[in-house]
């Protein structure tokens, strides 16, 4: 159990898998609840043009300078598909399919440009591909664990107005509410959750850490807070089972491995689930 | 041919097949499940190669199917029994699906013939190489084949169900009512997606396939609302934008699929911004319409109140300019909301 | 003198280029039960989405018991219709009872045992007491109706506007609310209905404004809800329901 601790990167890797999982598993409650977990999944991809010009411009690995490039395009991309939705004609799923694949298009131009530079070889930003749990650094575990309890903060002390807001919005204005500063708030939070999540599971699959952990515990409750706890804490598992899984299974990439775990989860909890689970509704006879 | 023009014709020529199926795609607003399916015909097709021994067409395609079907299906019960959104369910069935491709390509299936970045990022730079010989004669690059096959395939599907897919498209409800099975009609069409998706995920990789099938089309819709040019713009731009694309790309020696979906994406954003009766300047001759409209009903209530007052009464009173005023009062008496009096105006709302 | 609850004046509205109202004046009288009524597309909602701001007006103002809605917020429980609802939210009836408690609570704090106490009184008061634990979505739509009043009751308001609380609700149920708007009359608040069911009017409202994009007469139900009245409001359309 000691090697637990003493063993660098089993410890970096144990910390970050569980912390990144809760923090994504209780920041995707809310955009999962406002139908945009698949918003979540058009910036998640469009973090990758923006890690890869970070790197051509500072020609720095550093994960918070990377950081910085992943949220930039991250509001891009948002702004853009916003904009691109509000064209006559185009309906929201169009619009995301647009943003997702030009934004990852151009992130595999940039990754190519990227390789044929000199330095590639150390860039290593292949891994934000489909994730590297081994690359979790203790400066990541820092990053991960202050940008996201941060978040998690801002969350809990809001979770009224949020509920508010996303239950019943004509209400939440009558109560003197500005939906548009939550909603900024909520985007806000999920691209903090995206940006610090793409180095472990990879821009391609971080929607489903957004979405997974709380799809899973919305078949156990039917009440908010017990749903954001569940989310977190199921996030948490998965998170850590699928990263150490990577770490044992040679050349697993950990954005999968997680992926999978988040997946037995959701299909346990929708067979057994108490609230809506298929075989206690089936004994229930709804 | 040379190697530069095989590929550039593969990608017009994978452009032009997706964007056959892409258009019901986008009519029906199923960009995202076809993103989905994209993705999730990943396992369908390493398990169809590992039960059969090899790399084979017929076998991945039958593989790819049954594994979009079970998506969808996947998709379809969360909603019903999971009591999820669409957008959920859709976000937890294909990273799922993808992720066991992925997980099962990358770690210990060596012998697939297929690894994680052909999955990614496709290989049609290796289109040229991979050659069908036929009783020792050389057909040509295979892609050529294959694409060229999925193009009439998609065409003979359009052709044949014109009636029932513009029926169903636009109301299912009316389809069924007519006799047409919209599931069926449903079922084919996610059936085409999922082989076309093979296809495009072997040229492009499997997140760039939903650019090939939902953008041209997507494109398209913004220029014309009829159903037939559209579909011949669709085909037009996903022909012409895939192999200009592919031609910049060995230009400037860039990633191919890449660059399809940069161009294309980018052909979007311009049609959005200068489209007849779309683009900005259409949505800014609305807006000040609409401005023009409020600043009039403004005028016609002060007037209401003060039906003697003179245009530049009203003016100080709105605190308005003259300019303004009298252009207003201009519009309202064209358009017959204010008539004239001896002393002054007067409203007439009685439309 | 006291001020009126509600006093509209000079207030258009328009949806695009589209008149939604147009030069609109009325004042509902504190302390009385008072019915939006007119056809379809009239602008009855729209009025009242455009007097708490809820929508953008062309012109015109509204002032609550003489106060500019910034300083009356507190003092007005609004009910939406229905359907502005997420149904699938996860929030249980006492939930959603409770977000009426918002408003007075400060940032940072969280509903205390008191607020829940009178949240569940609110909840006996329309009769529903015995579902507070059930999820939102599991109720029917009078029973849905009914939250949403108890919510209204736990703000504690003095101005209660609704927009059609009695479409597509059972018969116990529309007496329940109509008992309860009753019992909010006797205590001296005022309530105003958008009210569909022109039969009822005069049964259950004091005052009535009949609306059509114009205020076409409002008062008294008695001196204002007329033959000659309704005709005018509903153009053609009223002989198909003659009282």
């Amino acid at each position: 159990m000691t090697e637990w601790w003493t063993d660098y990167t089993l410890r970096n890797v144990t910390l970050g898998a569980v912390m990144l999982g809760a923090f994504s598993g209780i920041l995707g409650t809310f955009p999962v609840l406002r139908r945009q977990g698949l918003t979540g999944d058009a910036m998640a991809h469009a973090t990758l043009p923006g890690v890869c010009l970070a790197f051509l411009l500072t020609q720095t690995k550093s994960y918070p300078v990377l950081m910085v490039g992943a949220v930039v395009a991250a509001l891009v991309s948002l702004a853009l598909v916003q904009w691109i939705q509000s064209v006559p004609r185009v309906d929201p799923g169009s619009a995301l399919g647009w943003g997702l694949s030009t934004a990852f298009g151009l992130g595999v131009v940039l990754l190519g440009v990227v390789q044929s530079t000199p330095n590639a070889g150390q860039a290593g930003l292949e891994k934000f591909l489909m994730g590297q749990a081994s690359a979790i650094t203790s400066e990541q575990v820092v990053v991960i664990g202050s940008v996201g309890g941060l978040s998690v903060l801002i969350v809990t002390m809001v979770v009224p107005r949020l509920a508010l807001a996303t239950f019943d919005p004509t209400f939440a204005q009558t109560q003197g509410l500005r939906l548009s500063y939550w909603s900024g708030l909520l985007n806000a939070l999920m691209i903090g959750a995206i940006a610090v999540g793409i180095g472990t599971v990879g821009v391609i699959l971080m929607s489903a850490m957004l979405i997974a952990p709380s799809a899973a515990a919305r078949q156990w409750t039917h009440r908010l807070g017990p749903l954001l706890v569940l989310a977190g804490l199921f996030g948490a598992v998965g998170g850590l089972f699928g990263a150490l899984s990577s770490l044992w299974v040679p050349r697993a990439p950990t954005g999968p491995a997680i992926v999978l775990s988040l997946s037995v989860l959701a299909v346990v909890s929708i067979l057994f689930g108490r609230d809506r689970g298929l075989l206690w509704s089936r004994r229930r006879g709804a | 041919m040379t190697t530069d023009q095989v590929i550039i014709s593969v990608s017009a020529l994978a452009g032009l097949a997706c964007s056959l199926i892409g258009i019901y795609l986008v009519l029906r607003r199923m960009a995202m499940l076809a993103d989905a399916i994209a993705h999730s015909v990943l396992p369908g097709l390493v398990a169809a190669y590992l039960l059969s021994g090899g790399p084979h067409l017929l076998a991945g395609m039958v593989g790819a199917v049954a594994a979009a079907l079970l998506a969808v299906g996947g998709i379809e019960f969360l909603k019903r029994k999971g009591r999820l959104r669409e957008d959920a369910a859709i976000g937890l069935v294909f990273p799922a699906m993808f992720a066991l491709g992925v997980f099962w390509v990358s770690s210990g299936y060596q012998n697939l013939h297929i690894d994680a970045d052909a999955v990614l990022f496709g290989e049609i730079a290796f289109a040229p190489f991979d050659r069908w010989t036929l009783e020792g004669r050389d057909m040509g690059p295979k892609a050529l084949w294959i694409l060229g096959g999925l193009a009439g395939l998609n065409a003979a599907f359009l052709a044949l169900f014109h009636k029932e897919l513009k029926l169903t498209s636009f109301d299912a409800a009316l389809g069924s009512l007519a006799g047409f099975a919209p599931g069926l009609i449903q079922g084919l069409l996610m059936g085409l997606t999922a082989v076309n998706s093979v296809a495009a995920m072997g040229m492009v990789g499997a997140i760039l396939t939903v650019s090939l099938m939902v953008v041209p089309p997507l494109t398209a819709s913004l220029w014309t609302r009829r159903l037939v040019p559209m579909m011949g713009l669709a085909l037009a731009i996903g022909a012409v934008g895939s192999g200009l694309g592919a031609a910049f790309a060995l230009l400037w020696d860039l990633s191919i699929g890449g660059s399809i979906a940069c161009l294309q994406g980018v052909g979007l954003i311009v049609s959005g911004l200068v489209a007849p009766g779309i683009g900005l300047r259409a949505r800014w001759d609305s807006r000040r319409r609409q401005r023009d409209f409020q600043a009039l009903l403004q005028l016609t209530e002060r007037i209401h109140h003060l039906p003697s007052a003179s245009p530049k009464e009203l003016a100080e009173e709105l605190g308005w300019s003259p300019i303004q005023v009298k252009r207003l009062l201009d519009i309202g008496l064209r358009q017959g909301v204010l008539g004239t009096t001896e002393t002054g105006y007067r409203v007439q709302l009685g439309r | 003198m006291i001020s009126p609850a509600l006093s509209v004046s000079d207030l258009t509205v328009s949806y695009g280029e589209n008149l939604a109202l147009w030069d609109v004046d009325l004042q509902i009288e504190a302390g009385c039960l008072a019915a939006l009524v007119g056809p379809n597309g009239a602008g009855k909602s729209t009025l009242l989405k455009a007097a708490l701001e809820l929508i953008p007006r062309v012109t015109g103002t509204a002032v609550f018991f003489g106060q500019p809605l910034a300083r009356a917020r507190q003092g007005i429980a609004y009910v939406p219709q229905r359907s502005a609802v997420d149904w699938e939210f996860p929030v249980t009836v006492l939930d959603v009872a409770l977000m009426g408690s918002y408003g007075r609570l400060g940032w940072l704090k969280r509903p205390r045992r008191t607020d829940r106490d009178q949240a569940v009184s609110c909840l006996q008061r329309v009769g529903i007491a015995d579902l507070a634990h059930r999820h939102i979505s599991e109720l029917s739509g009078g029973q849905q109706q009914r939250v949403f009043l108890a919510r209204a009751l736990l703000q504690g308001a003095d101005l209660y506007l609704m927009d059609e609380p009695f479409t597509g609700v059972d018969a116990a149920t529309e007496s329940t609310l109509i008992e309860t708007m009753r019992s909010l009359r006797s205590e001296g608040k005022t309530v105003i209905v958008v009210h569909h069911d022109l039969q009822t009017v005069p049964e259950y409202f004091d005052e009535v404004v009949l609306l059509n994009r114009e205020v076409v007469a409002q008062g008294p139900t008695g001196s204002v809800f007329t033959a000659e009245n309704l005709q005018t409001t509903y153009g053609g359309k009223l002989a198909l329901l003659t009282p």
